[in-house]
């Protein structure tokens, strides 16, 4: 069922109206953040432990540092593409977690990557 | 099966399709908190995914997840403080599990903050990337799935928008409707007659009235602390912090209602008027409540503030413009044809011309203002053109006097603003004159230098006034009188204010003002309109529908214009000004010639690019340089530079750049220097573009400057607009955010350009960033004028340098 348009995906249209978003768009980045700096909340000060529940499931975790990338096992091909991560997020008062699905060629994963190698090192 | 039939053909989307182009794909949809309405994460063919046009057109800032998306229904908040302003949210992840936590940038993501082992606060990353929600937070629909959606265009985005303001439940078929979205029709330079006047103004002033009571009535706040307290008139005062204040336009005098929401005590609430606006002092808002009854002043949470808007001043408006139209008495006849653009012949209005034209106790007239008040006096239309430190005001009060001392009856004078008007009444009291200042009532808690001029202050005063005085106090005192009681109060009280406003020579007001229903059955021959540039039509109209045969209107084309709110009625023609048209029509304004504000070297370029190089110069070099301040001006001569800042034009989209700070830096550390110098702080003006700006740097000089905080404090911060009218000893000129994208009409219009440079009277300096800046016409001529003088100069103040940047050749300005 799948069709290549051959006009390709769709494609920016420069106007007055997306320049103008553009350029509200930041104001309201920027007013935003001189807000937070202008207000001075408090907030507590706590730690944000990591719960056994957050991490991700041992059976999806596909870093395996010790092993090079190449001798995956075969159980799952795409377990070489794609690497799990946990949100923490909290709904009301209740901590809740959700498991998604990154590359493994993000910068997300990158990142988790050189940081475990760090700390191996250490 | 038919039904099915049925039910197939009148398929509808469901109500979490993205009401720009339709997509519903739960994972890639996202509810807007505040309109309830959901929007995709794509970006069609805008700059920005559909949520986030929305979100940043309709101002909307929080978020919430489909329930059947990968994460469930959920609000987007900091994990930590629960702040949920999505443009604040990001996301930082362990250092060694792949977990990752949503936190606000500031402060809870903040080093400082984040005590915690477990996290990496360095790789803290905003939840809007390029303008779109994270594809792992919110699925980017495919390109597939955006070309099959409606094709929407930014501008068709933007009109939607503009239609929800009126109904929410506007479609995108809506915009085709006819009348839905139709521009209103133009202002004309000529009319057959006022009643197509009134046609064409009447559903200007009323778009502008519906926009200004949208936006009014948004600003309710909840969730409000209150303080309170007892002002000198015995009234209660509450106090409070108003905790979203972007979009914050609040004026003293506005109507606000406080109220209870606790469980304390009954609920309650109570109007009152806005007494105090937040300023470099303090945030604070302090409102007078009209009545004392049941004030809850033992609970001091949960308060919610409403706007009450009100309608008065664009009823006054269209009033006028009915008069006009209807009363063959509003105005002469010769000025009804004037008015409408008609061709009428010439009147000279026969009096006897004073033999000296400088009033008495103002300053003595120079050769163009006594020109002005001559000709005035002679004609029954006329237009006097003041340039900054012109003399603008004591030549109208001057004309005031003359007219006044015809002995043809009263004379009323008007301006749009209010500080204006107390200026102008300020002067015409010093000649003796009797003035009467006629102010709203719900200002009347509003100090001013002319408070002792008002109406009801006189009225208290008023010898043989001693029944009504008597039961003043008694209400000030009790709070409340007899019915009985009161409506004698009443009585007095608008008899003795008819005594005092029929027995005065002169009655000032704000344009809107002479609405008031205390002028209703006074007639006025002569009007004067000080600052008439700066009110719309409509306006300018009311004073002048009052029986007028002779009107003068002072300003400069040259300078701001009237606000108007309302982007289509502006763009219709509203914004542009009386005195504007006549201008266009063929009535030569009569322009003052002589400046005395500015040092010469300041007033070269103004002179020559908005005046055609007229201005002459009142005050000579040495009258403007303070030889006891010592502050490194790059030439000793010229009091004025170009201070070229780098490296901040735009702020980046992953919001991790502070573009304010190296700015807001320089104006402090040049404010530091001028004070260093024995500058006094209210001899200085520094005028930035934005409200944003304005708070960060206020905040900014006072935590960073190495002075008292007291002095900073002292030191105006404004916008240009808030300048208008006003003059400072030294002004530094904050450009702040020059970019390619600049919408706001800032750094284009010439007018506020012209009024920023020509606030000063000895110094001036102009903080930017001179590559963007020279992209624009009339910023490059700036640049190039001040290159040219060698005063275009970089590196630490103690050690400035010519900048070697070049430009282009200006283009020839065409105004
Ligand atoms: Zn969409
Ligand atoms: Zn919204
Ligand atoms: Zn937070």
């Amino acid at each position: 069922d799948t069709v290549t348009v051959l006009t390709g995906g769709p494609k920016l249209i420069k106007c007055d109206e997306d320049d103008d978003f553009t350029s509200e768009f930041d104001k309201m980045l920027s007013d935003s953040v001189q807000q937070r700096n202008v207000d001075t909340i408090k907030v507590p000060q706590q730690d944000i432990a990591i719960p056994a529940q957050a991490r991700p499931r041992p059976k999806k975790m596909t870093f395996d540092i010790f092993s090079p990338d190449d001798e995956d096992d075969n159980e799952e091909e795409e377990q070489a593409e794609s690497v799990n991560f946990v949100l923490m997020m909290r709904r009301g008062n209740k901590q809740h977690y959700h498991e998604f699905e990154v590359p493994k060629s993000s910068e997300l994963a990158a990142n988790l990557r050189n940081r475990e190698k760090l700390e191996l090192a250490e | 099966e038919e039904d099915e039939e049925e039910t197939y053909y009148t398929k509808d989307l469901p109500d979490h399709a993205c009401r720009y182009c339709g997509i519903h794909d739960p994972s890639a949809v996202v509810l807007c908190n505040t309109t309830k309405k959901w929007f995709c994460n794509g970006r069609g063919n805008t700059s920005g995914s559909h949520i986030i046009n929305h979100l940043v057109r309709a101002k909307c800032k929080e978020v919430t997840l489909h329930r059947d998306s990968p994460v469930g229904e959920t609000a987007l908040e900091c994990y930590n403080c629960g702040c949920r302003n999505v443009f604040l949210l990001g996301f930082i992840p362990a250092k060694v599990d792949s977990v990752v936590v949503l936190l606000c940038r500031q402060p809870c993501a903040t080093q400082s903050n984040l005590k915690d082992m477990n996290w990496d606060p360095s790789q803290w990353q905003p939840l809007i990337q390029d303008r779109c929600f994270l594809g792992w937070l919110v699925k980017v629909p495919s390109e597939q799935e955006q070309l099959r959606a409606r094709q929407i265009s930014a501008a068709q985005i933007n009109r939607l928008e503009e239609l929800w303001k009126n109904n929410a439940n506007a479609t995108l078929e809506d915009l085709e409707k006819p009348g839905a979205d139709e521009e209103p029709a133009s202002v004309m330079l000529r009319y057959e007659d006022a009643y197509t006047y009134q046609n064409i103004f009447g559903p200007l002033v009323k778009m502008e009235a519906d926009y200004d009571r949208r936006t009014k009535e948004n600003q309710n706040q909840s969730n409000i602390s209150v303080r309170w307290d007892i002002g000198l008139n015995r009234k209660t005062r509450a106090f409070f912090n108003f905790p979203k204040k972007e979009d914050l336009k609040l004026m003293q005098g506005d109507e606000l209602r406080l109220r209870y929401l606790g469980d304390l005590q009954e609920p309650w609430s109570g109007v009152g008027h806005v007494v105090k606006i937040p300023d470099n002092y303090g945030d604070e808002i302090c409102v007078e409540l009209k009545s004392n009854a049941k004030v809850p002043v033992n609970c001091i949470t949960n308060f919610v503030v409403d706007f009450v808007w009100k309608s008065t001043s664009f009823d006054r408006m269209q009033s006028a413009l009915k008069t006009l139209a209807v009363d063959e008495t509003a105005v002469s006849s010769y000025l009804y044809h004037k008015l409408l653009g008609h061709e009428v012949e010439n009147m000279v209005i026969k009096s006897s011309l004073p033999k000296r034209f400088s009033a008495p106790y103002l300053p003595e007239l120079n050769h163009s203002q006594v020109s002005a008040v001559r000709t005035v006096l002679t004609r029954p239309l006329s237009l006097i053109q003041g340039p900054p430190g012109t003399g603008k005001t004591v030549t109208s009060a001057s004309v005031v006097y003359h007219l006044a001392k015809q002995g043809l009856g009263q004379v009323l004078v008007c301006a749009p603003s209010n500080i204006a008007v107390d200026q102008l009444t300020e002067k015409i009291h010093r000649t003796g004159l009797k003035v009467v200042r006629l102010s709203a009532k719900s200002r009347e808690a509003i100090d001013s230098p002319v408070s002792f001029l008002t109406l009801h202050k006189q009225v208290r005063n008023m010898e043989g006034n001693e029944e009504q005085q008597k039961l003043q106090a008694l209400k000030e005192e009790i709070g409340e009188l007899s019915s009985a009681d009161e409506k004698r109060f009443r009585t007095l009280k608008r008899n003795n204010e008819r005594e005092l406003l029929q027995n005065a020579d002169v009655i000032c007001c704000t344009c809107v003002g002479a609405g008031d229903p205390r002028l209703a059955r006074f007639r006025f021959r002569a009007v004067l309109i000080d600052e008439s540039t700066q009110a719309t039509e409509p306006e300018c109209l009311i004073p002048i529908v009052l029986g007028c045969k002779q009107a003068i209107l002072v300003g400069d084309h040259c300078q701001l214009g009237p606000v108007v709110m309302c982007k289509k009625a502006a763009n219709a023609g509203l914004s542009q000004s009386l005195f504007e048209r006549l201008v266009v029509l063929g009535i030569r304004p009569i322009r003052l010639q002589v400046q005395y504000r500015m040092h010469p070297a300041l007033s070269a370029f103004p002179s020559n690019i908005f005046y055609e190089g007229s201005l002459q110069n009142g005050v000579s070099a040495s009258d403007r340089i303070n030889k006891a301040v010592e502050f490194p001006w790059p030439q000793h001569d010229k009091p004025m530079f170009f201070y070229a800042t780098s490296g901040q034009e735009e702020i980046s989209s992953s919001g991790t750049s502070f573009l304010n700070r190296t700015e807001a830096s320089n104006v402090e550390k040049i404010t530091t220097c001028f004070l260093r110098a024995g500058v006094k702080p209210e001899q200085i003006g520094i005028i930035t573009p934005y409200e944003g700006q304005r708070a960060f740097i206020v905040q900014y000089m006072q935590y960073s400057g190495p002075l008292n905080i007291k002095l900073y404090q002292e030191v105006e911060i404004a916008s240009v607009d808030a300048f208008q009218g006003r003059e400072k000893d030294y002004i530094i000129l904050s450009c702040v955010r020059a970019n390619d994208h600049q919408g706001i009409g800032f750094l284009n219009d010439p007018r506020r350009l012209n009024v920023a440079l020509t606030r000063c009277r000895f110094g001036v300096i102009i903080v930017g960033n001179p590559k963007v800046l020279s992209r624009h016409p009339l910023w490059n001529h700036l640049l190039t004028y001040y290159k040219e003088q060698k005063v275009l100069v970089e590196g630490p103040l103690n050690n400035l340098k010519e900048s070697l940047i070049q430009f282009s050749k200006p283009r020839k300005l065409v105004n």
